[in-house]
């Protein structure tokens, strides 16, 4: 069995009970990211590829709007389970949809009127695997297909065994920075291509002043 | 139009946390002073005196004024909530919920109202593996953001899928120059200060020591200077 065909195997069992730290534990330096690519997958994530993130609403109490969050917390997923993203190059409208679906079904669920998605980020992925200042590996970003309706899936997870808080709380700032910040998110009211526009939170299709 | 005195309400349990939420005020017809809908609020809104909540610190402790209670996370009731009571004897519950009516006193106050406003989520409020926020993370949230200088922007806060909450500070170019994070555990916080990719500050601290986090206050005007 090749190396690359271990890795996928090690990969597709991780997708069961993901831990970042056990994926780097077991393949240091981001090893993953050339596991052999599935049948009908994309392989490897180019450095030059944009990812898409859904970014979520919800109202924690009762205010009549939706909270419309985006802050570096958004990566604290690469540090625990992995961050959900999808690789634009390879994603067609029909599963951006069926990824949408599913985020703001969650959100409906959880959150009622609030929940939805209120915007995208999208990000190259060398955005989020080298620190531009020192060079250092920040995370690796994975192929990751989850079905064969959801093949351009990809996670971000973080690049090392061990994390120290204060280190995990720096390189939440340092990712988000290196995503161009705020500037980097896209609201899906001002958004013309992709037909998202359904799946935002009902309260902000139907604004009631 | 009569004062208000404030107290606990045995109907209601509450705690005290690191600090007390007081609302000073006169409340002109407290008939009509009761919100468990929408309607009722609007009845709240009605009322023309003004409210002003302030959020004190444990360091700050209120002497004398033992018959003042609130807490972010009351047993039995889903939201913060504050008894006020006049004195014809009519309780009041001022919870956030309806607080929100309320005119603001100070810019910080919609991110108080905010933090406190996470102790309302429960596991899986982002989805799989989500966890609700520890109650002590909040309480540390609150004593911190209730410090924040006026000079500083406004921090903003969330809460992550681990259930810590931050207060992070975004510059006006829209980037971040670090932020809090408090975990609850022992009121212990990590907090980062960066510029673009570098890092400037990585540090832990105390959450309920006020010198302690006005030094990093100070970390924060040095990178925007």
């Amino acid at each position: 069995m090749s190396d690359s065909v271990e890795k996928r195997e090690f990969l597709n069992r991780w997708e069961l009970n993901p831990c970042v730290y056990e994926l780097s534990e077991a393949y240091p330096d981001c090893g993953c990211e050339s596991a052999s690519q599935v049948d009908g997958g994309f392989g490897p994530v180019l450095g030059h590829e944009v990812l898409r993130y859904f970014v979520t609403s919800r109202s924690d109490h009762d205010l009549k709007k939706p909270k419309k969050k985006f802050s570096p917390a958004i990566f604290k997923r690469a540090f625990q389970k992995g961050m959900s993203t999808y690789r634009l190059e390879h994603c067609t409208k029909n599963e951006i949809q069926a990824a949408a679906k599913i985020v703001f079904d969650n959100q409906v669920r959880n959150w009622g009127e609030f929940g939805g998605i209120y915007g995208v980020v999208e990000f190259s992925a060398e955005a989020v695997r080298i620190n531009e200042e020192s060079g250092a590996r920040i995370a690796c970003v994975l192929d990751t297909p989850i079905t064969p309706d959801r093949m351009s899936h990809a996670d971000v997870v973080y690049s090392s065994s061990k994390l120290d808080p204060k280190d995990e709380n720096s390189l939440k700032h340092i990712l988000f920075n290196q995503i161009g910040g705020m500037s980097s998110l896209k609201e899906v009211k001002n958004m013309t291509e992709g037909d998202l526009a359904e799946f935002l939170p009902a309260v902000l299709k139907n604004p009631v002043e | 139009m009569t004062d208000l005195a404030i107290s606990s309400d045995v109907s209601i349990p509450t705690r005290v946390f690191g600090g007390v939420v007081i609302v000073i005020g006169a409340l002109s017809n407290s008939s009509a002073a009761y919100f468990d809908n929408e309607e009722e609020t609007s009845r709240y809104s009605a009322v023309p005196s003004k409210f002003q909540e302030v959020f004190i610190p444990a360091s700050d402790h209120l002497e004398g004024f033992s018959s003042v209670q609130s807490s972010p996370f009351p047993e039995t009731s889903k939201s913060s909530a504050l008894i006020a009571t006049d004195d014809e004897g009519t309780s009041v519950n001022l919870t956030p919920a309806s607080l929100h009516t309320l005119e603001s006193q100070r810019p910080i106050d919609p991110v108080l109202l905010e933090i406190r406003g996470f102790g309302d989520l429960v596991d899986g409020w982002d989805g799989e593996g989500s966890l609700s926020p520890d109650r002590d993370a909040v309480k540390d949230a609150l004593s911190v953001a209730s410090m924040w200088p006026g000079t500083l922007p406004l921090p903003i806060a969330d809460v992550d899928v681990s259930g810590s909450v931050v207060l992070d500070v975004i510059d006006k170019n829209g980037f971040s120059i670090g932020g809090f994070e408090f975990s609850g555990t022992d009121h212990s916080a990590v907090i980062s200060v960066v510029s673009g990719s570098k890092v400037l500050v990585s540090s832990e601290l105390n959450a309920s020591n006020p010198s302690e986090i006005r030094k990093f206050f100070n970390s924060f005007y040095e990178v925007l200077a």
